[in-house]
């Protein structure tokens, strides 16, 4: 009985062992399908990301994608990168995480890869580490001002187009007893959005290399005159008591709620607040516009957070995986993505937006894709990291603090230059 | 003879393996979540590193002073002790008197003392965001209803004023905190003897007299765990003003911790967060150690 059964057991391993390397040799023979790894964080719609990348064999029968979801993104980036180990394709957001894992040497050089003449200039050249690409963008995240469209028919205003137009609707709403602006001071959270906004239009791309210098000792922010204007531009509305009153009680959430709910005609946010915008009241005919805060009007610089994706450095599977990516940015499906990832706009030239309502904003935002920059001071090359990103927070905070006190541009730009000095 | 002694020895030396067994794991646990981070965070303090590199750069003990630059955490220390003396102070005065208040069985005291401890059963962090939508400037109630009285000069920005925004941070901690404190309070009254009192009241002692020299004696130890406990609690304070002004508080209302979390995850200044961190926990155990050693005293010389 013993043997019999040591017998069968041997019988079933070898011909265990036959089946799986005839199974292997048989794709191995066929060679034909070649999986690509893709690492993302949207953990919120894994399963969908999946979905989306299983259609690729739709169009290239010998290729299949795995996506890799990391849920704490940030962590699992950092190790895997530290161990060489990441995926064929990563997502990827411009700055920091772009230009740390550049230098390191985790990415592909992309310069001059005809992929990158698919997507806007403008990404294209704001992502740039050091001249060199290292990341195809995609998705633009940016900062908008939002506009209630109700209080503006009410008061039979349109949309300012230029400095003098915004000035001259705020003196019209604030006469009508209507608050011009939502402007929250207890953080900083309102001051960054606009402050992006408004070095965005005011200084425009200028702000890298000018910071860049300023950063390093070369210079002071005091000097600077685009930015004392940006500046001082923001501390207008506070000083013409266009924001709500007592604007250092109120915290984000709040004011996203104040604005939502029709105290006031505009306010500066996160395009992606849409959502909760939409929320706190559904009735709310909400739409967005560029800051018209430089005197040429609308046609002016968005700044704009830019995702998007790389290739690893060292992977077998550069073709293949360049192979992917030209696949995911046909403008139809850059357009699917765009609106299964819920972004405000696509980096990719002839993306459209589906005529629906929930999309307006994004449909109102893409019209703007050729200017939007990512006008990042803390993304300064050369800068170390930490002072970039230190010196940055300071600059909106004391921007916020000058506010509360209705000061002036040029005591902000004292607080930095002696910040700077400090820390340097 | 000396086989008894043998055998008492072998005894205690069995006892002592199972003791050691029996403390074992949760020396482990100590080792492993306590000593180890700590010592983790003072190795951390020694480099420069943006948490996102691999390598780190040695400094010594150079971010030590660099914090100090950064008025942002000498702000939030003062900010620290003004919100832990001002809520152990409040707070222990308050919930005295509602243990003075409830302690003896009258009617309704049971459903009263379940009233203030309430709070304590709610999380902080929904307390919080409770009281942020209260004292909003613009859309909070108690704004809204010192408007509607014709106050309108009292409703302030109270998390945008210096010195208001700490009260309010305190008056959200104490109110969490009172219903724990009192129970202590409740719980070192019934521990005093009928007897002493009954002695005092017939050696003509009144009212007040009797709190003074009696209760209030009695009540040392019960003095000594709250106020010790507020007040190392109110020191670590970190998930009111991280809430209520929603991860972004300003330099008036920041805390010591909230500018150490800003440092590493906003500013990506590990080290500097770090030498932060170490210097926050040299000092908030000095102040314990310092609250305790005369609490005890007090305790002491009161017996």
């Amino acid at each position: 009985m013993k043997k019999l059964c040591i017998l069968v057991l041997t019988l079933v391993m070898i011909s265990g062992v036959t089946t799986f390397t005839f199974a292997g040799g048989q794709k191995e023979q066929k060679g034909a399908v070649t999986t690509v790894t893709v690492m993302q964080y949207r953990i919120d719609i894994a399963a969908e990301i999946s979905e989306f990348f299983e259609k690729i064999s739709q169009t290239y029968p010998e290729l299949k994608v795995e996506v890799q979801s990391l849920g704490n993104y940030e962590e699992g980036f950092k190790t895997r990168r530290a161990a060489d180990e990441l995926a064929d394709i990563i997502m990827i957001r411009a700055g920091a995480e772009v230009a740390v894992s550049a230098e390191g040497g985790y990415l592909a050089d992309l310069t001059g890869q005809s992929i990158l003449q698919k997507a806007a200039q403008s990404t294209v050249e704001g992502t740039a580490i050091g001249g060199k690409n290292y990341m195809v963008p995609l998705n633009i995240y940016c900062a908008a001002p939002f506009y209630n469209e109700d209080i503006f028919a009410k008061h039979a205003l349109s949309v300012p187009t230029n400095w003098d137009e915004l000035l001259s609707v705020c003196a019209k709403f604030k006469a009508a007893g209507v608050v011009p602006v939502t402007w929250e001071l207890a953080t900083t959270v309102n001051t960054t959005f606009a402050g992006w906004e408004f070095f965005g239009a005011v200084i425009g791309r200028n702000a890298i290399p000018q910071a860049q210098q300023i950063y390093k000792g070369q210079g002071s922010f005091a000097t600077w005159q685009p930015f004392l204007k940006a500046v001082d531009r923001m501390i207008e509305f506070a000083r013409r008591d266009y924001i709500p009153p007592n604007a250092q009680g109120m915290n984000f959430e709040s004011a996203l709620q104040y604005f939502a709910l029709g105290n006031s005609a505009m306010m500066t946010t996160g395009a992606w607040h849409t959502v909760t915008l939409r929320t706190s009241n559904p009735d709310a005919r909400l739409n967005v516009f560029p800051w018209p805060a430089n005197d040429k009007g609308q046609t002016t610089v968005i700044d704009a957070a830019t995702e998007g994706f790389s290739i690893d450095h060292d992977t077998p599977r550069k073709e293949q995986a360049l192979k992917v990516l030209n696949w995911l940015i046909e403008p139809q499906r850059a357009s699917d993505w765009a609106m299964l990832t819920g972004v405000q706009s696509s980096a990719i030239k002839g993306v459209t937006f589906p005529d629906k309502p929930e999309t307006k904003t994004q449909r109102a935002l893409s019209k703007y894709v050729d200017n939007m920059y990512p006008v990042r001071l803390d993304q300064c090359e050369g800068v170390p990291d930490a002072l970039g990103r230190d010196t940055t927070s300071k600059i909106f905070e004391a921007i916020r603090d000058v506010m509360v006190k209705k000061g002036t541009a040029e005591e902000v730009a004292r607080i930095l230059d002696t910040i700077l000095k400090q820390n340097r | 003879m000396m086989g008894t002694k043998t055998l008492i020895s072998e005894h205690k030396k069995r006892e002592r393996y199972i003791l050691l067994l029996l403390v074992f794991p949760a020396l482990l646990f100590y080792i492993v979540f306590f000593v180890y981070p700590v010592l983790g965070t003072f190795h951390l303090s020694l480099f420069i590193w943006n948490g996102m590199k691999t390598e780190m750069r040695f400094v010594g003990l150079k971010n030590f002073p660099f914090a100090f630059v950064e008025d942002k955490f000498l702000v939030g220390w003062f900010n620290n002790l003004f919100i832990a003396v001002f809520v152990t102070l409040f707070q222990n005065l308050i919930s005295l008197g509602f243990a003075l208040l409830f302690f003896k069985p009258k009617r309704l005291s049971e459903f009263y003392k379940t009233l203030v401890f309430l709070p304590s059963l709610i999380s902080l962090v929904a307390a919080a965001t409770l009281f942020s939508k209260l004292v909003d400037s613009n859309l909070g109630v108690i704004n809204f209803m010192l408007r509607k009285i014709g106050l309108d000069g009292l409703a302030i920005a109270w998390l945008g004023t210096p010195i208001i925004s700490l009260m309010v941070i305190s008056v959200i901690g104490m109110w969490g905190g009172i219903g724990v404190t009192m129970m202590v309070y409740i719980a070192g009254l019934k521990s005093i003897s009928p007897e002493l009192l009954e002695s005092a009241e017939i050696d003509g002692a009144g009212r007040f007299a009797r709190f003074r020299y009696v209760t209030f004696p009695m009540l040392a130890p019960a003095f000594t765990v709250n106020f010790s406990v507020t007040f190392i609690a109110n020191l670590k304070i970190f998930e009111i003003p991280w809430i209520v002004y929603r991860m972004m508080p300003p330099k008036l209302s920041s805390v010591a911790s909230t500018v150490i979390v800003s440092t590493a995850f906003s500013l990506n200044q590990f080290g500097l967060s770090a030498a932060m961190a170490v210097m926050f926990f040299v000092l908030a155990m000095i102040l314990g150690f310092v609250q305790i050693f005369f609490l005890r005293r007090r305790e002491l010389k009161l017996y």
